[in-house]
């Protein structure tokens, strides 16, 4: 194994001094002329908004009207391609000639698009399964800084929610909801043929096109990795025989998107007083520590920069094609002192000597540096703190803890959170063509990632009476091995009947490994690595290694691309699972049918390019569990007594029957293209059943056990998913081009391990529920007075009757008649409730509000979520924008609960609330009394703070100009493209806090907000160059 | 191209696909799996200190919330919903502390040692005993914590061993527990105990019939008591109670090692064991205390300013004042520069935590001859106690019944004992529960501007079970009255 790599390593090094040279030595010559003729259609009719370019440079022009064009080509090697929705593409070398007047053939331009599938690839118009492609071009209108950030609302099914605002922070992306537990939602990646390659590594301008595989029929192939979708990622390869040398350049400022509301001095003030009773106005007018009035979020935030620069050169050979593609990205946060600096370097090289062979490597190298912020010492501090506290002292230091609350500044600036990620990713591949139709790949692909993160607490931070400093470091290496080997037969029987078919195998090696140092009082704050601290506190060390086999098929057969048929198959083995349940099998099949090449559906010819139904059903897999679950097993490290190491059980119980969770699911999808592909639509609904989930099934605590890992169980995502590409405007000097896309989905709990409900205190999971009820208390109000808690025999409550001294009389009305039966008291928590506590539904008919009134209150799944996307053309100009929905779900603000739970005097609740809280008998609010009287007035979970997380963004919009050709030329350059763009610069929703969308990462846990580092409003600029 | 170059391709995926079975079977790396363990002497000591693991880990948070918080030694401090619940008998399903995840943890570890010790060849006898004494005991002594908090509780005496077998358990009813586990869990231990051990940082033989004197006090077995705690004075060790100054009160605490004060105390040492939660209720220079003493007991304490103990438990500097006194001095050395004890922040904390002494079994023992009708010997003990204290005595004449002398053995345990997991317990077996507590309880509910309900049922002396038992075993039944 690594004999071989290291040959290819070397034979990459070569190749990389080849284009190195090729560089140096190529002189670039012009002999440029000018090009100009009429395009017409098959017809004769000449064609409107053609455009025309020399291959390779981005700069070029369209038709008017008359189908006419003129164009400055470099020489007479040049091609050029003239291209038009609606049209196949047509490319011509031009030699000699000054006049070209070419005819175009009515194709389906877009349906002709070739599309990666697992281990080869499919014309678009034979694919029978639900796949969504992200072309390069839609990624570059958002200046995204990753992956997740370049797709966020372009592919439906694809839901993508960032985990916060901090920079370099990973997002959720799941496809189709989320049908499963615990055995990990992230869908498989695949770059370039290889798995395992660091996502976080890959520089999203390095991005050729991106492939959703939604449907079990086109995930099969990946077998027990496929369960959640698969996203394909090819990355850039050169083309040209020239280099093509592209610059780019971006420069941004953001701010905080949205402030929430926070109490001010005065505010504070009335707090206490309300919170004293009315009696006590603790403000000690003279001592300086008490009079500030701070806006901390202010104070905590700031304009945050980002640059970021890339430079690729592509070209080809004889015989040669490569790439490579340099960025570096400065990302500041935008709180204090957090920021984000990545280096991400990519290499591309293919080498063909001939046509039997060929061979090549991708080599990705990445870097990055960054200092994540503490959200809960920072954010949530800067929230809670009162006002009146300062943050420096008068000489300009900054102040310690203060009455418990930390100083929010001095935490984002002092404290050290410290991450330098080095991902190495190396995959090569080498092709023999037996004959045409018959080919045999063998790839490798080797990952290394070292990750070190270094922690330290100052003395300035310290919460103790005597201050000490603290802090640790954790190095983890994860390095990864996948191997290959697959033929791909493709053969064409006569006119009619075509065959594909993909047979191989494959295994991967996965090791982990982790080690932390802990320690305190540092020798000095300003040596932070491990011999400063003299005390060394508890080190945690792991490693654990998990492996995999696979064999997998695929069989496709084509009868005159109109009646289509695809299966695969693969077998997988794992190391994570039992002995005898290793090996699982994911058989898939899909059939296609082009309806619009039926002789019956001529007469909707006209208008009808292109017809296809699709149906699809096929299982797929979800290894993603912990190495060594199966196992019983002993753990120590944390077990010490009296200077020895314990050696105990662990809480998990091990499970030697574990074997595969199974997804099986059945997709029927349309494909329409009308109006010469100018509108096209794409409908997909799917049923997804996951059976035998792999969760930790809770085990009475009795046994010892905390829970054990059990395959048993099933969820449902049911969905709808569908896309609209239409072209309303085509002309010569404007387009515009709309996308929307939408989906639906639900997932429900079918079953669970002997059917005990997950409970929590936020969530309950039971068989036939959704995934993600929250589940709590219902507010009504609060009571006004004492005597308002009171209810009649069947619980229903009755209306004190108010002197006219403003106070009950101690009669009570019924639906406005005088009550004179028994009165009945509501307690809770072993008191009564009284005049200020919240009045809670009382679900069970008795005294008490208890367990037993909790509730399923709300659910953290969106209805919907949707996507639109405009582009404008003008000219050299291109306007574009795309907003982003998320509907119907709830989340549970948590980071207001925790501010209003009054558990703590030093902790300032919300401006609403202090104005609005109960104060003396009579008042009409829902907030509660400003004391906390253990009568659990703000109890998780409360509706008081489950908010409806509905919103709607304006995801970006971007203004570009491509300078004309003529302007171009004259500076020596193939074209220049400038631009101005806003990412999140309008969001409609009625949600509270930071902001609403939320990540949806732990399937137990959805919907929670903490108060996590806020999304940014961000405005910037840039320019492309293609040298 | 060759087929040469295509064989070196191949070969990686040729080799792989050879030894298949072996490259798919990976073992844990950095734990062991079940068989690799129990095998050498080793393992044996290592398997031990796992139950000792357990026992600090369910007593670190628990220790003072199950023994004295719900007492009259603390009231609630700061503005926390827990402390306000539990001092105030509004224990709910969701109070944290009731849950007995920890404690059956640790009674699982025991099973294991049990089960797996007699298969370890390479230990001797004595040595075996000897870890199979322990195991007996801890798990006895975390069924008696059981018993007396939930009353009736679910009986496991060997581990839970494979995914065929039941899970789920009903509870037992507290005198089976008591009579068919605890105790001879004990009795077993006492046979297996080598005797020649006195580490006060381990199970020995004095910390085995000091247990066994304290149930038989707790099913009222007055004999019985006796007879183990007249056995534990009549060990050849000689346990003995002898501080007589701050320094060697304090001793008890500090330094425990050899001390004849103390039988079984649990070491700590954050630095292994990780953050001691005793320092957020003892005091800690980084927080505020969950709990503070409540001011009936202050009050004990200053009625004898000559008492040691007295000085030695809180700082007397604050009684008076306005300043809440929630620091428990005596488990905090002194610093010479301040003379005050040197109150570490919450993380540093290295409290012992105390489980068995001897002044501990001598008070239970004048309990015991106090209701047996022997008052001279039951006030012998209280004053030779308080003699070394430096507290005035007590005079036997002033106390005419046997209850009254009783609340004198009952307050010197509480002066005595005072955040040592025992006031709570004393009530309970006492039966004076509502006598103590009911009337502290109003009080606090009046500054809360509360209905003033009071402890409303007897019922609530037991404990409610978790939410989370209850959901993972639907055998569970709760403890009426709780339904929350």
């Amino acid at each position: 194994m690594m004999k071989s790599n290291l040959k290819n390593v070397l034979a990459s090094l070569k190749g990389i001094c080849l284009v190195i040279s090729l560089l140096l030595f190529t002189a670039l010559q012009a002999q440029e002329f000018t090009v100009s003729g009429v395009v017409k259609d098959a017809a004769g009719k000449p064609i409107e908004g053609v455009s025309v370019a020399v291959k390779g440079q981005s700069a070029g022009t369209l038709t008017d009207e008359k189908g006419k064009y003129s164009l400055r080509v470099p020489d007479k090697k040049s091609v050029i391609v003239f291209s038009s929705i609606g049209y196949n593409d047509l490319l011509e070398t031009i030699g000699d000639r000054k006049s070209f007047n070419p005819v175009m053939i009515t194709g389906s331009s877009n349906l002709e698009d070739v599309v990666v599938v697992g281990y080869g690839t499919q014309k678009k118009r034979d694919v029978t399964g639900a796949i969504t492609s992200v072309s390069s071009a839609q990624i570059a209108q958002r200046q995204p800084k990753d992956l997740a950030d370049a797709l966020q609302g372009l592919a439906p099914g694809l839901q993508i929610a960032q985990s916060s605002g901090r920079p370099g922070a990973d997002a959720s992306i799941r496809i189709r909801g989320i049908g499963t537990l615990q055995g990990g939602a992230d869908p498989l990646f695949i770059v370039d043929g290889a798995q395992g390659v660091d996502i976080a590594g890959l520089n999203p301008n390095d991005i050729e096109s991106v492939e959703v595989l939604k449907d079990a029929a086109s995930a099969a192939i990946y077998g027990s990795r496929s369960a959640n979708g698969v996203i394909i990622i090819t990355t850039k390869r050169g083309r040209e025989a020239k280099p093509l040398i592209q610059v780019r350049y971006m420069t941004s400022g953001s701010e905080l998107s949205h402030k929430i509301q926070q109490a001010n001095a005065k505010e504070r003030r009335l707090y206490e007083f309300k919170r004293s009773g009315g009696g006590n106005l603790n403000a000690d007018s003279l001592n300086p520590s008490f009079n500030a009035d701070n806006d901390h979020q202010d104070l905590l935030t700031r304009i945050a920069m980002r640059q970021q620069i890339d430079l690729s050169v592509s070209g080809a050979s004889k015989g040669l094609r490569y790439y490579g593609g340099i960025g570096y990205l400065d990302d500041q946060g935008i709180i204090i002192n957090s920021y984000a600096r990545n280096l991400r370097g990519r290499f591309n090289m293919d080498y063909k000597p001939n046509t039997r062979f060929s061979a090549g490597n991708n080599l990705q190298v990445s870097y990055q540096s960054e200092n994540r912020i503490d959200d809960g010492a920072t954010l949530k501090q800067a929230i809670e703190r009162p006002p009146t506290f300062r943050i420096y002292y008068p000489d300009g230091t900054l102040a310690p803890v203060q009455g418990g609350r930390r100083n929010p500044v001095a935490e984002a600036l002092y404290r050290k959170n410290e991450f330098e990620i080095l991902s190495m990713n190396l995959y090569t591949y080498a092709t023999i063509n037996f004959n045409k139709d018959l080919k045999f790949t063998t790839d490798a692909n080797i990952r290394a990632t070292s990750q070190q993160n270094l922690r330290f607490i100052p003395r300035l931070l310290s919460t103790a009476a005597i201050p000490d400093n603290s802090g640790g470091i954790t190095n983890s290496l994860r390095s990864y091995w996948m191997a290959q080997a697959f033929f791909n037969y493709n053969k064409k029987f006569g006119k009619d009947h075509s065959l594909t078919a993909v047979l191989g195998t494959s295994a991967d090696n996965d090791f982990l490994r982790s080690a932390t140092v802990n320690g305190t009082t540092y020798v000095s704050e300003e040596v932070l690595t491990l011999n400063s601290p003299q005390v060394i506190t508890l080190n945690t060390s792991s490693e654990t290694r998990s492996t995999s086999l696979s064999g997998f098929g695929r069989l496709g057969y084509s009868y005159r691309g109109k009646y289509l048929f695809n299966s695969n198959f693969r077998a997988d083995a794992s190391s994570r699972f039992g002995k005898e349940n290793r090996w699982g099998f994911f058989p898939s099949a899909s059939v296609g049918w082009r309806f619009s090449d039926e002789r019956f559906m001529g007469w909707a010819g006209k208008y009808l390019d292109e017809g296809k139904l699709r149906v699809s059903y096929g299982q797929t897999g979800n290894d993603r569990i912990g190495a060594y679950d199966a196992i019983q097993r002993y753990a120590f490290g944390d077990n010490f007594y009296n200077g020895a190491s314990g050696v105990a059980p662990f809480s998990t119980f091990g499970n030697s029957r574990l074997s595969w969770e199974s997804t099986s699911q059945t997709n029927i999808g349309l494909d329409l293209a009308f109006l010469s592909n100018r509108l096209l639509i794409n409908i997909d609904y799917y049923d997804k059943i996951t059976d035998r989930l792999l969760y930790q099934a809770p085990l009475p605590l009795e046994t010892g056990f905390n829970n054990v890992n059990v395959n048993v169980g099933s969820i449902r995502n049911k969905g709808l998913e569908f896309l609209i590409n239409a072209t309303p405007i085509r002309k010569k000097d404007l387009q515009w081009n709309v996308i929307y896309n939408m989906s639906f989905n639900e997932a429900t709990i079918r079953s669970l391990y002997d059917n005990i409900a997950l409970r929590s205190a936020f969530w309950l999971t039971e068989p036939g529920g959704l995934l993600g009820n929250f589940y709590g208390w219902r507010a009504l109000g609060v009571y006004s007075y004492n005597e308002s808690n009171a209810y009649d025999e069947n619980w229903e409550r009755l209306m004190p009757v108010i002197g006219s001294n403003g106070l009950p009389t101690g009669e009570y009305t019924m639906g406005g008649k005088t009550y004179s039966g028994k009165i009945n008291r509501m307690y809770t928590q072993g008191n009564l409730l009284r005049g200020g506590d919240v009045i809670w539904d009382n679900i069970r008919k008795d005294s008490v509000i208890d367990d037993n009134d909790r509730m399923v209150l709300g659910n953290a799944q969106p209805k919907f979520i949707a996507g639109l996307s405009n582009t404008f053309t003008w000219k050299g100009f291109s306007l574009s924008f795309n907003f982003y929905a998320s509907w119907g779900s709830k989340i549970y603000n948590k980071g207001m609960a925790d501010l209003n739970n009054l558990g703590t005097v030093n902790i300032t609740p919300t401006p609403e609330y202090i104005r609005d809280s109960w104060f003396k008998p009579g008042d009409v609010t829902k907030w509660y009394i400003a004391q906390n009287n253990a009568m659990g007035n703000s109890r998780n979970l409360s509706s008081l703070f489950l908010e409806d997380a509905s919103f709607i963004r304006l995801r970006n919009l971007r203004l570009s100009y491509n300078v004309p050709t003529n302007v171009v030329n004259k500076m020596k350059v193939k074209g220049i493209n400038i631009f101005l763009y806003g990412n999140n610069l309008l969001t409609w929703t009625n949600y509270t806090w930071f902001d609403p969308e939320i990540d949806f990462n732990d399937p137990l846990e959805m919907g929670l907000d903490n108060g996590r580092y806020p999304r940014n409003r961000e405005v910037g600029g840039g320019i492309n160059i293609n040298l | 191209m060759t087929m040469k170059k295509i064989s070196l391709f191949l070969l990686p995926v040729a080799m792989l696909l050879g030894g298949c079975e072996k490259f798919l079977d990976q073992q844990p790396i950095s734990s062991l799996s079940t068989e690799l363990f129990w095998k050498t002497a080793e393992d044996a000591r290592l398997g031990n200190a796992a139950i000792y693991d357990g026992l600090q880990k369910t007593l670190t948070d628990c220790y003072i919330d199950w023994g004295d918080a719900r007492s009259d030694n603390f009231t609630y401090s700061g503005t926390g919903d827990y402390q306000i619940l539990v001092t105030m008998n509004g224990l709910t399903s969701l109070t944290s502390t009731t849950n007995w995840a920890d404690l059956y943890m640790t009674i699982a570890r025991a099973n294991v040692a049990i089960q797996q010790l007699p298969s370890v060849k390479a230990l001797g006898d004595v040595d075996r005993n000897h870890y199979l004494a322990q195991a007996h005991a801890a798990r006895a002594y975390m069924y008696f914590y059981a018993v007396r908090l939930w009353g009736d509780v679910p009986v496991w005496t060997a581990p839970y061993g494979s995914m065929n077998e039941d899970p789920k358990k009903p509870r037992s009813s507290a005198d089976s527990v008591l009579n068919s586990v605890i105790i001879p869990d004990l009795q077993k231990a006492l046979t297996l105990i080598n005797k020649s051990l006195t580490n006060v940082y381990e199970i020995n033989e004095g910390s085995i019939l000091a247990m066994l004197t304290d149930v038989h006090m707790w099913k009222k077995d007055y004999p019985a008591a006796l007879a183990s705690s007249a056995a534990f004075i009549a060990l050849p060790y000689k346990y003995d109670v002898n501080a007589n100054t701050v320094a060697s009160l304090k001793n008890i605490f500090i330094n425990p090692a050899g001390n004849k004060e103390v039988v079984l105390t649990l070491n700590w040492d954050y630095t292994r064991d990780g953050e001691n939660f005793m320092g957020a209720r003892l005091g800690s220079n980084s927080n505020t205390s969950t709990y503070e003493i409540d001011s009936s007991v202050t009050v004990k304490f200053q009625a004898d300013r000559g008492d040691l103990r007295r000085w030695n438990t809180f700082d007397t500097a604050l009684w008076g004042t306005s300043t809440k006194i929630a620091q428990i001095w005596k488990y905090y050395d002194y610093d010479p520069v301040t003379s005050k004890p040197k109150i570490p922040s919450r993380i540093e904390n290295n409290v012992k935590i105390p489980l068995y002494r001897t002044a501990d079994v001598l008070l239970l023992r004048a309990e015991a001859l106090n209701r047996t009708g022997d008052k001279t010997g039951a006030f012998t003990i209280v004053n030779r106690i308080r003699t070394l204290r430096g507290a005035k005595l007590r005079v036997p004449a002033s106390y005419t019944t046997v209850d009254a002398s009783e609340d004198a053995v009952l307050d010197e345990r509480q002066l005595e004992l005072f955040a040592e997991s025992r006031r709570w317990f004393d009530l309970v077996r006492t039966g004076r529960v509502l006598q103590v507590v009911d009337p502290l309880i109003r009080e606090r509910q009046r500054e809360q501007r509360l209905q003033e309900t009071g402890f409303t049922d007897a019922r609530k002396i037991l404990w409610p079970i978790s939410r989370d038992a209850l959901t993972r075993n639907p055998l569970l039944v709760q403890n009426p009255p709780y339904s929350e």
